[in-house]
């Protein structure tokens, strides 16, 4: 068999970046705690400004308010043979969720929407690395298999 | 209460086993990254080079589209094996990484089975080998296990192109997923940070008094000494009346200078005007004035609303009895009670 | 792209306390479906986890949630059921709140990758 000697380098290569997809991950991970606690300062500021119970779960549609669409999703794409997610801007049948907490908000509570904004780009990025990590165990775990198929043989 | 603080070092501890280590230590190479120098001749080396400047060429390792090719290959012809395989149809890909336990099984049940291979057998006793004595390692001390020396994710990618590298050169090296084979990867640790003893003491001093005002609340009706509220003084009783009976006269007072003003002041500023018409602008005015200060009266009654819920925490007996009374005019039938209370 | 554009993007849900869920919501990736069915769930500290892994359960059924956020420190209550999930979408992805910094160890998905070198990993 010829094919033995590169799938041993396969099997190395795909550990390295086994590894490598750990890193990142963590990193990423890093990122979006940075931006979810800069967002709850903001948060906070803007609770401190309009009271208490203003910026709660209580003001955030319940099973009884009328029904209304994500502005963000995600949707999968195919991109150098790996499934990816992406955002994507849903305009249909939106609505606005500032509105939840009242008509004229605080600045504050306008910046902790963009923070919180690009921490979703971040977390689709993060996940993709998990998805590319759980395609990698796979990869590991056929190549571990075959390297043994043909051990045996 | 220690406090977990955020990662800080995002590097994957790599702790090697034995065998990979016997390797490392035959390694005879000067370009060494410096956490291989340490396990290499232990973990209190200190190193002279600044071994910082080394050459840490590009960090990923792109698979090229004939891996890919090659990847796919296997997989089909793992796929065709398994067909004809019936016990090893049981594990479905998707679940190979989930249960890795039962895999293990399962390989080593199939190992048995065609145990003439001598390759074979010789590489399953050294990873036994090298578990037992992690094992050993293990047993003896946990916290020995995380102090030794570690290796990061680019001390593996030195150790990959130097393997690399001898190969090309025709010696025969083991492959590093061999080596790698049964090691122990560590996540980086979060930080406890301890709380601030300063911090901590006036926390204890702050929740002591807290709690002794309270109790002093909750322990107001019964006790004989503090038996008189400052609630049923006259002078704080006239006091609020006082601050009730402002609010109230600013509020009309206010309402009457804005009628003045549309009655009286436009008719100076402009000249004479129709009586009408001079009641009507007056009338108007009041409006938007009252309007505007009833929002701010409302406004501070609402204040003195909430202060003795938020005070009176331990529900001292007048609030318990103001409840009662209440009760008890909405009871139509104790008549008697309902005259003594008008 | 262009047939791409005709596919409804998918949902992003969040399991989370008060602070992940207002700000993501926030984010605009909040929705409630026809059936009144919202795509995320507050917890607080009275939240039974029963509760919890039920709502869980219920994402992972619906096919129209590609991601699924959840606090990490929640995410340590219903480990069992996570560390059950192993198909690739929807995908779980378990974020830091503010009071509770990431903990690389805990990851479900990182204890996994983990196992593959050293299956020992897997059973502790």
């Amino acid at each position: 068999m010829s094919n033995i000697e590169p799938a041993h380098d396969l099997l190395d290569k795909v550990i390295l970046r086994q590894l490598d997809l750990l890193e990142q991950k963590i990193k990423c991970e890093l990122n979006i705690e940075s931006n979810v606690n800069n967002g709850s300062i903001h948060l906070a500021k803007s609770r401190y400004i309009m009271g208490q119970s203003s910026v709660s779960t209580t003001k955030l549609p319940t099973e009884s308010s009328p029904d209304f669409s994500a502005s963000i999703m995600c949707k999968t794409i195919e991109e150098d043979g790996m499934t990816k997610l992406k955002l994507y801007q849903n305009k249909e049948n939106t609505i606005v969720p500032l509105h939840w907490f009242g008509v004229l908000v605080p600045q504050n509570l306008h910046m902790a929407q963009k923070i919180f904004q690009t921490t979703l780009s971040y977390v689709v990025e993060c996940s993709n690395i998990q998805l590319q990590l759980k395609e990698n165990m796979k990869n590991i775990n056929a190549l571990r298999k075959y390297l043994n198929i043909i051990s045996k043989s | 209460m220690d406090l977990k603080g955020s990662l800080v070092d995002t590097n994957v501890r790599i702790y090697p086993t034995n065998g990979f280590l016997e390797y490392i230590k035959k390694i005879k190479d000067d370009k060494v990254p410096e956490n291989i120098l340490k396990l290499k001749n232990g973990s209190d080396y200190e190193t002279k080079c600044n071994v910082k400047d080394f050459d840490y060429f590009a960090k990923t390792v792109n698979l090229t589209n004939e891996d890919i090719e090659l990847l796919r290959t296997i997989k089909k012809t793992i796929s065709r094996d398994s067909a004809v395989k019936v016990n090893k149809t049981e594990i479905e890909p998707e679940f190979v990484e989930h249960d890795k336990i039962k895999t293990n099984k399962t390989k080593t049940i199939s190992k048995n089975v065609t145990d003439n291979d001598e390759k074979l057998t010789d590489k399953k006793e050294s990873i036994e080998n090298s578990k037992s004595s992690n094992n050993t390692i293990g047993n003896d001390s946990e916290a020995d296990k995380n102090k030794g020396t570690y290796l990061t994710t680019s001390d593996v990618y030195w150790l990959y192109q130097h393997l690399q590298q001898r190969r090309t050169n025709g010696e025969t090296v083991p492959y590093l997923h061999e080596l790698l084979e049964g090691a122990r990867i560590e996540m980086p640790g979060n930080k406890v940070l301890k709380r601030n003893p300063v911090l901590e003491a006036r926390c204890v001093k702050l929740r002591a008094q807290q709690e002794a005002r309270e109790y002093r609340k909750m322990t107001k009706g019964v006790d004989n000494v503090r038996m008189r509220f400052p609630e049923d003084s006259i002078s704080y009783q006239l006091k609020q009346v006082n601050r009730q009976l402002i609010a109230i006269g600013q509020f009309i007072i206010s309402i009457f200078a804005g009628f003045l003003f549309g009655f009286k002041g436009v008719e100076w500023m402009i000249g004479s005007l129709d009586f009408g018409f001079r009641l009507l602008l007056g009338v108007m005015c009041a409006l938007v004035i009252a309007l505007a200060e009833i929002y701010f009266l409302a406004k501070k009654l609402n204040e003195e609303l909430n202060i003795p819920e938020t005070v009176q925490l331990g529900g001292p007996p007048k609030f318990v009895d103001a409840k009662k009374n209440e009760y008890l005019v909405k009871e139509p039938k104790k008549s008697t009670d309902k005259e003594h209370q008008e | 792209m262009a047939l791409h554009a005709a596919v409804k993007g998918k949902l992003i849900s969040v399991i989370g306390d008060e602070d992940t869920c207002v700000g993501f919501l926030l984010g605009g990736i909040g929705e409630i479906n026809k059936n009144r069915h919202p795509n995320f769930m507050v917890v607080d500290k009275n939240t039974p986890v029963s509760e919890i892994e039920e709502c869980f359960k219920r994402f992972v059924k619906r096919d129209d949630i590609d991601i699924i956020l959840i606090n990490q420190n929640i995410a340590e209550l219903i480990r069992h059921v996570i560390d059950a999930h192993s198909a690739p979408v929807p995908s779980v992805l378990e974020i830091p709140s503010k009071d509770h910094p990431y903990d690389a160890s805990k990851d479900s998905i990182l204890r996994r990758a983990k196992g593959m070198f050293n299956p020992d990993d897997l059973v502790r």
